[in-house]
């Protein structure tokens, strides 16, 4: 068990943490009192939101406004509500479409449609990110915050312009791209590609105040070492070693090896995995049930063998999971299905079970993850791209079990990167072998107890 | 398409031994003879430019154009500057008719994109060719385009087009040859049109020759460049010819037999007028660009866009046409819906229950739940919004509320509420079965966006626009030595458009 003294270093390290977070959010407002662009990046769960409220609240003692752009209603939602609490609802304008649902997501928060019925004085307004680029005429903003700004193409940037000559855009540069339908073939050589995420273009084209944020307070350390990797920047655990960890009583005559092993092996590390043989006969599918299968019942086990977090830094002691604290990501949602399908009725309606996609932004004490390799023989572009594991992988606050098919380490180094990509972009995919490469190399190396 | 859809399709076509259908209705208007335009282009091996180019207007006899060796630049020049005089003239004289350019497969597209590259900005030529060179770049450039836009029914490409309308059985890759694909849409038995797709595979219809009959030329080719006289390098000239004009003969003749076979697959899809005001528009915009260029010398690049807002405007824009091809297709062509179903961006389902549902204090909406498939999987999440396939205003928008699957997942049922009182489509009623919900495939939305990006340099050009000076460092051209680092696979960096 974690011991006191452990807990007492923690502790002033997170004091740290927390004094460099608050210095940062006074400097970004310091740097917003003039025309300036500032990029903020964030690893996962490093407190981008609170960072944001804590921007606004230096602007609300400076009687000023801000306007907030999300990237989806449910932030904006939520972001309101968040507000709210630490400046007050009625400091909170929720600016939506004319078809929108015009129910305050807090009570005591404006909603407001048009520019000119929002309220004078200082204020915050917060909208998605189309609301504020569709719109002809904007509420009067001192400074834009703009929230998960690396899902927000440079092209949605751009009408913003119209209303501010300040931003800080905050975001984790690790996560998914921004949706592109449109092929892009035509903007790969750009010098402004539209269709990238805006941050980085402007990091690119311009001198911007480049802030990166200190440390995840969401991931365990062993977890913090292992994706820095997926980032140009430092960053570390607010967690030190030794203060998360599962306990799981111990496995019945009934074990499956596999998953019982690898949940044995989370009372050490906070990642293992569960490898599935291949098949004895025919290919794989993309909806393969066997690994649905291992998925599923990783989570059935943890359930049943009674697991428990433990994580000194939160304040957490012996915290018995229910289905709700655990959640399943795959990278396809013919996966998802497959998943739920094997998960007990009972289960399937508490345990999250999503796409990396939908997984963004959330978070869960024990994640389950389909590797985005797994039944993928011969992987595309798609599944080699680094966000998708990096999302998947930055989820869990205490434990992380990967599922996959055996084939995955031979399959990782039997890809020879073409090198497809325009000429003088960087090469995206074999970035991502190489991640992934490491990330797999790191798993062998936990499981044989490197 | 679905890669599931695709699949059973494509097993169907082996089982029954033909082609089978993958649309309703075809969903690109073919225009009458007089408005159509082909061209086939051959180029030699090693090289870029055009050898040879052949093209036909209406009933019209085709023209043949080349040149005996295709590395002298002059004369290849001269040849398209031949052929971009008849293709400007096939769309300049339109006269309110949709023109169409229709083109064998693939590679000759690029042979439009070629074309458009290396004259649409070219600089050194006589003086007399130059301006037909770069209006020939231009007009390229915009054809190139419309290969690339569902949304466009100005260049066909042929092989696309046969293959978007049916599933063959046969592997993907085999599909990019026309020749191929003719012989499986050929009357007969399976085997029989098995035997002749694999002959028709034989025989190149891209803008390559046979290496054998190319290795064949070689000696025409260096006998023109070295002979000691006129008549002697005319003989050779005229064997070269020959041999290009039979290989665009066919290349043409198997084009002419594409289309009909495309126009005589299905009927239009009603939808496929929008596609043709679309196209239309298309054509209007080029010739207010083409003024443009005549007053300001500013021509835009075909290679890409560096300025920021044109780059966004035209990704808004092109993003608005693949949603607009779709929703303008959709509502009529089942197979479509199915396409959406299958991608888990619609459901089909009988409606449990409808009525009236009071959102916030006093707004009353309609509320209908919807049982679907549970077994399939859905990208449609609650909060997002659906129209009922069919409604052809696609304004009778319904929100999605909740969406729960029963215990053995087979049912899943969908709670939907309208966003107008008076929900437009068809009418829904309780046991309503088999009623398709689809996204909603608003391209007004990207085309607003386009607008705004547009309305952001108007403001910032007058200084009105406060974010004006970050346009303006993204606007600004970089110095080669300013050139970011590009971080390359093994760790090393290296500045963009450089090879240091």
């Amino acid at each position: 068990m974690p011991n006191r003294t452990v807990s007492t270093d923690g502790a002033k390290h997170r004091d740290r943490l927390g004094a460099t977070m608050t210095k940062i959010a006074a400097d970004l407002w310091a740097t917003a009192k003039s025309p300036s662009v500032t990029v903020v990046s964030s690893p996962p769960g490093a407190g981008k939101t609170r960072t944001l409220i804590a921007v606004c609240q230096h602007a609300m003692k400076a009687r000023k406004r801000v306007g907030v752009a999300c990237q989806t209603n449910a932030q904006a939602d939520d972001v309101c509500r968040r507000l709210a609490i630490e400046i007050g609802a009625s400091r909170v304008c929720r600016y939506i479409s004319a078809t929108g649902d015009d129910t305050p997501p807090v009570a005591g928060c404006h909603v407001e449609s048009t520019a000119n019925n929002i309220l004078a004085g200082p204020l915050v307004v917060v909208g998605t990110t189309m609301k504020w680029a569709l719109i002809e005429n904007a509420p009067d903003v001192d400074l834009f915050l703009i929230d998960e700004a690396w899902q927000m193409a440079l092209a949605s940037f751009i009408p913003l312009l119209r209303f501010c000559d300040r931003f800080i855009l905050i975001g984790d540069p690790g996560q998914i791209p921004p949706v592109v339908s449109a092929p892009t073939e035509r903007w790969e050589t750009s010098t402004n590609p539209p269709h990238r995420a805006a941050p980085e273009v402007l990091r690119d084209r311009m001198d911007v105040t480049r802030v990166s944020l200190p440390a995840t307070w969401r991931l365990p350390h062993d977890t913090a070492n292992l994706i820095r990797d997926f980032y140009d920047f430092k960053f570390e655990s607010a967690a030190m070693e030794g203060e998360r960890s599962l306990r799981f009583v111990a496995a019945k005559s009934d074990t499956i090896a596999g998953v019982d092993k690898s949940l044995d092996q989370l009372t050490r590390h906070s990642i293992a995995r569960v490898l599935v043989p291949m098949p004895k006969a025919g290919g794989l599918a993309q909806a393969d049930p066997d690994v649905a299968a291992a998925a599923a019942a990783t989570v059935v086990r943890a359930l049943e063998r009674k697991a428990t977090a433990t994580a000194i830094d939160r304040d957490v002691a012996n915290k018995s999971l229910k289905p709700t604290d655990i959640g399943v990501a795959a990278s396809h949602r013919v996966m998802v299905q497959a998943v739920l399908s094997k998960l007990p009725s009972e289960l399937r309606t508490q345990v999250k079970v999503d796409t990396a996609e939908r997984w963004q932004g959330l978070e869960r004490e024990l994640m389950v993850v389909v590797h985005p390799l797994s039944s993928m023989e011969n992987p595309g572009d798609f599944d080699l791209e680094t966000g998708r594991l990096c999302v998947m992988v930055s989820r869990h606050q205490s434990g992380l079990v990967v599922v996959g098919r055996e084939h995955i380490g031979d399959t990782l180094d039997g890809i020879l990167p073409v090198a497809a990509q325009p000429i003088g972009q960087p090469d995206a995919v074999a970035r991502g072998l190489k991640r992934h490469r490491a990330f797999w190399k790191h798993l062998d190396e936990s499981e044989r107890g490197i | 398409m679905a890669a599931e859809r695709d699949t059973a399709l494509r097993l169907r076509a082996f089982l029954v031994g033909k082609p089978v259908a993958r649309l309703e209705y075809r969903p690109l208007p073919v225009v009458a003879p007089r408005d159509r335009m082909l061209a086939v282009f051959l180029r030699m091996g090693g090289e870029s430019s055009p050898w040879a180019i052949a093209w036909k207007r209406g009933k019209s006899k085709a023209e043949f154009r080349s040149v005996p060796e295709a590395r002298r630049r002059t004369d290849v020049a001269g040849k398209v500057a031949d052929f971009g005089d008849a293709l400007c003239g096939h769309f300049e004289s339109a006269d309110g008719a949709l023109r169409q350019l229709w083109i064998p497969g693939g590679t000759h597209a690029e042979m439009l994109h070629f074309i458009a590259l290396r004259f649409t900005k070219a600089k050194k030529a006589d003086a007399a060719l130059l301006p037909r060179l770069n209006r020939t770049g231009r007009r390229c450039t915009q054809l190139f385009d419309s290969t690339q836009n569902p949304n466009s029914a100005l260049c066909v490409d042929a092989t696309v087009r046969l293959k978007e309308m049916f599933a063959f059985p046969c592997e993907p890759i085999r599909e990019n040859h026309l020749g191929f694909l003719l012989a499986w849409l050929e009357n007969g038995p399976g085997s029989a049109r098995a035997k002749a797709a694999k002959a028709a595979e034989a025989l190149s219809v891209s803008t390559s020759l046979d290496p054998e009959i190319e290795r064949s030329m070689v000696s025409d080719v260096e006998g023109w460049n070295e002979a000691s006289s006129e008549a002697v390098r005319n003989r050779h000239a005229e064997r070269i010819h020959n041999v290009l004009e039979s290989e665009l003969r066919r290349r043409l003749e198997l084009l002419e037999t594409a289309i009909a076979v495309y126009d005589d697959a299905a009927s239009e899809n009603p939808g496929a007028q929008a596609i043709s005001s679309s196209s239309m528009q298309e054509m209007a915009r080029f010739d207010d660009s083409e003024d443009f260029v005549a007053q300001t010398g500013i021509v835009r690049s075909p290679e890409t866009d560096h300025s920021p807002t044109t780059a966004a405007m035209s990704y808004a824009h092109k993003d608005a046409d693949m949603i607009a091809a779709r929703a303008a297709l959709v509502p009529f062509d089942r197979s479509c819906q199915e396409d959406l179903i299958a991608e888990g961006s619609a459901f089909r389902g009988d409606v449990l229950s409808i009525g009236p549902v009071t959102i916030g204090v006093r707004t009353l909406r309609t509320q209908v739940v919807v049982a679907t498939d549970g077994g399939l999987p859905l990208r449609l999440r609650e909060s997002d919004s659906v129209v009922v396939a069919g409604d052809l205003s696609g304004k009778g928008v319904w929100k999605i509320t909740q969406i729960s699957d029963e215990s053995n997942r087979a049912i899943r049922s969908i709670t939907l509420i309208a966003q107008q009182a008076t929900p437009t489509g068809p009418a829904l009623k309780r046991g309503s079965a088999g009623i398709v919900f689809h996204e909603k495939l608003d391209a007004e939305l990207r085309r607003r966006l386009a607008k705004m990006v547009s309305n952001t340099k108007s403001m910032a050009a007058d200084g009105m626009a406060r974010g004006a000076w970050i346009l303006e460092k993204l606007a600004e051209r970089e110095a080669p030595d300013a050139a970011p680092d590009v971080e390359q696979f093994d760790g090393t960096k290296t500045k963009v458009g450089t090879d240091a």
